[in-house]
């Protein structure tokens, strides 16, 4: 009878089973972590079409009647709205207050102290709050 | 770099195969990806935004890879970046440190619907939170993901020796807290 471990043919690599054994105790360290943080069911299919969703935009129908009746109805109304309102000015003040609350939000209430917050605020403005605050 | 990965990159920066090789890079590497994010942030939820951004980001810049390292380690160096961003951002509005906000995450993890560990699964999360941010990144992609130091190199853009002196420094200050 033939001694198959006296006459294998076949080779492996130089520390073959000590990098296996390694790569296996890796990966179920790795599958033991993975075990204790879970994801809800069906997550990663929602999650590859939320990306694609964000990446790839569906396309719309270049011509659509309805959206165009619409689009024009909403040019008129706007002209409408334009001549009325004078929107030049608002546009300029919105902007303007969303720059200036963005500063504040971004830098002053994150970086003043109490000191230098009241320094900010006017004297009179100061004893009106003392004063209504002081009365029992 | 093998001659398939070369032909994909070109399909990914080609706008009219650029489509089809995207959804098939999603399919490939959001599971991989979210895992090694999720490690780093704890959370489902904030681990799910991390890794939306990261594949956003993969989108718009695949262009500008310059295919000197691997796609690979290319993505999770982005993926890592991603992660660390969200955890500064998301630390300094409540005024915490970094540490401090990824340490108040794992004091939480067994409220989380979506952690089952045991008490030494959570045990050793804590510790590992409580790691300088640096060490607990490499420790995350050495333990946990079981990557080698040539790869950590190539995603941080760090020595090899500078990982393998914090790999140490955090697995002897684990093995310190296992032994109390």
């Amino acid at each position: 009878m033939t001694d198959f471990n006296k006459k294998n043919l076949f080779k492996i690599p130089g520390n073959y089973f000590q990098e296996l054994e390694h790569s296996l105790i890796e990966n179920a360290k790795a599958i033991k972590v993975e075990k204790s943080l879970s994801t809800p069911k069906n997550y990663f299919n929602t999650l590859e079409k939320e990306i694609l969703k964000k990446t790839y935009p569906e396309k719309k129908p270049l011509f659509n009647v309805r959206r165009i009746t619409i689009s024009f109805t909403s040019i008129a109304a706007s002209f409408l709205i334009l001549f009325i309102l004078n929107p030049f000015e608002a546009t300029k003040t919105m902007t303007e207050d969303q720059a200036f609350n963005n500063y504040l939000e971004s830098y002053y209430l994150e970086d003043l102290d109490s000191y230098e917050m009241l320094s900010m605020i006017e004297d009179s403005e100061i004893e009106k709050i003392v004063n209504t605050s002081i009365k029992p | 770099m093998g001659i398939h990965q070369s032909l994909f990159i070109k399909s990914l920066k080609e706008p009219e195969t650029r489509e089809k090789a995207f959804r098939s890079l999603v399919g490939e590497y959001k599971e991989r990806l979210y895992w090694h994010i999720r490690k780093l942030v704890l959370d489902h939820d904030d681990a799910n935004d991390v890794v939306q951004n990261t594949f956003i980001k993969i989108h718009l810049n695949v262009e500008k890879f310059k295919e000197n390292s691997t796609l690979y380690t290319w993505m999770y160096r982005i993926a890592t970046n991603e992660a660390i961003n969200f955890i500064n951002s998301k630390s300094s509005k409540m005024g915490l440190q970094n540490q401090e906000w990824i340490e108040a995450k794992a004091n939480k993890l067994t409220a989380d619907p979506y952690f089952d560990g045991d008490e030494a699964a959570f045990f050793l999360q804590k510790e590992v939170a409580k790691l300088p941010e640096k060490q607990r990144i490499v420790f995350i992609m050495k333990y946990f993901d079981g990557m080698t130091y040539e790869v950590i190199s190539k995603i941080l853009d760090t020595s090899i020796g500078a990982l393998k002196a914090s790999y140490h420094h955090a697995v002897k200050k684990i093995k310190t807290k296992l032994n109390d």
